[in-house]
């Protein structure tokens, strides 16, 4: 069962949107996906990155790699992120700041044929 | 959305912070809602430029941790010495002290200490500051205590406040640091634009390319400034090289201009007080060039510079040395 993790501006569920930035987004929405791509659980957690006053990165991917997640979302990720992203061998997607996270896993999905 | 524009320079003292204040001041007088921000926490200095007499607001920001040491139960065995990473352990006279000012916070004398004699304590790391300026329009400034650690969270914070009062059209102008560190990578995350700041030197050249790479990282559509550009002809023709290569919106060029350096003596922006002069007429113009492209039509802009895929970075890895290997 795929877990995806999406970089989210509240803790508003499918109906928030993707964060601004990934590394310190305020929170993360991980979502995991039964074989039909049907989404089945939902969970909201507070990102450690946004709270970091360096690495922030680091500290936001560990927190994923904690909860087991497969693929992560965010609006674009710099130097630190993709470093860690490339060394945990994570897939990772960008989808634009201000998606709908619903519209985000859909596209997920597509990308990495979950459906 | 408001929109963002962050102006960067890899290198320092190119004119980030004459160029992003005029281009603050340029859309004031034509009405729109600015909010400046001074990211560059190290060194602010866009309340000078700016001609901010007081501030609205200051705050303390205390986010940082560093160890103490707790002389109660202290036998000065010196193990703290030998496992911190960052040699913040000092013998002072034939007492072990923790400098604060290099102190990290990274816990490992913590976890080390035989007789639990060390904790954690918070410590204040800068202050955020609030003004309205001179020109009228509101501007937000970061300011790190000498000797702390760069943090890009404290950057952050000031843009998180400046999008809280922004409006659907303000036009958020930050003002990076130099260089492509923490603070850097926080003032170009989550912005709309890039506009990088350079000089026909070779370190100017070298520094561009760098900061570039962090904002194609971030997948920024970046424009270009060349400041002096009259100073060295062959170097000028490599960075115009480089930006037409690389997709960069070339918005203008400044020349060599001595009222530059006069105006910031005398603590006013060159803008305002030598309108005339060719640096102020060129500032004036690359603002109009920003107004009309990247403001008003920042869709079609960025469609038209946006990175074609982001570079991939390969990180250097530092490995903390290890521990009881050292003296």
């Amino acid at each position: 069962m795929p877990k995806i993790a999406i970089a989210s501006e509240d803790s508003k569920g499918l109906d928030d949107v993707v964060a601004s930035r990934f590394a310190r987004a305020p929170k993360f929405t991980i979502v995991e996906l039964d074989e039909k791509g049907e989404v089945q659980n939902i969970k909201i957690i507070d990102n450690p990155g946004a709270q970091a006053t360096g690495g922030a990165a680091i500290k936001a991917i560990q927190a994923l790699i904690n909860e087991g997640v497969d693929i992560v979302i965010g609006p674009a990720f710099g130097p630190n992120a993709q470093a860690v992203l490339a060394e945990m061998k994570i897939k990772n997607m960008v989808i634009p700041a201000g998606t709908r996270i619903r519209d985000a896993i859909e596209k997920a999905k597509k990308e990495y044929g979950l459906t | 959305m408001a929109l963002e524009i962050a102006v960067a320079s890899g290198k320092g003292g190119v004119g980030k912070s004459t160029v992003s204040s005029a281009l603050a001041i340029y859309l004031h007088r034509k009405d729109y809602d600015v909010i400046a921000v001074d990211a560059d926490a190290d060194a602010p200095n866009l309340h000078l430029v700016l001609e901010v007499d007081k501030w609205e607001k200051e705050e303390w920001f205390e986010d940082a941790w560093i160890s103490e040491i707790d002389y109660s139960k202290c036998t000065n065995c010196g193990i703290c010495a030998e496992v911190c990473p960052y040699e913040a352990v000092e013998l002072t006279g034939n007492k072990y002290t923790i400098n604060p000012v290099i102190c990290e916070g990274c816990l490992t004398c913590i976890l080390a200490c035989p007789e639990k004699a060390i904790r954690r304590v918070k410590t204040g790391r800068g202050y955020v500051r609030l003004a309205k300026t001179r020109y009228g329009f509101p501007l937000w400034m970061a300011e790190l205590l000498p000797g702390r650690p760069n943090t890009g969270k404290l950057v952050t914070e000031i843009k998180n406040r400046a999008k809280a009062m922004a409006r659907e059209n303000t036009i958020i102008v930050v003002d990076s640091a130099a260089g492509i560190g923490c603070q850097v990578i926080s003032s170009l995350a989550g912005a709309n634009a890039a506009i990088l700041v350079t000089e026909p030197t070779p370190a100017g050249l070298s520094d561009l390319k760098r900061v570039h790479t962090i904002a194609k990282q971030f997948l920024l559509p970046s424009a270009l400034i060349i400041n002096k550009y009259d100073i060295n002809p062959e170097y000028l023709d490599k960075i115009l090289a480089y930006a037409k290569e690389e997709n960069i919106d070339v918005l203008g060029m400044i020349p060599y201009d001595d009222h530059v350096p006069a105006a910031i003596a005398k603590m006013k922006h060159p803008i305002k007080l030598y309108p005339d002069s060719p640096a102020a007429k060129a500032l004036l113009d690359i603002s109009r060039k920003v107004e009309n492209t990247i403001v008003r039509n920042w869709r079609e802009w960025a469609r038209r510079h946006m990175p074609r895929k982001p570079v991939h970075y390969t990180p250097i890895l530092i490995k903390p040395r290890e521990i009881g290997a050292r003296r």
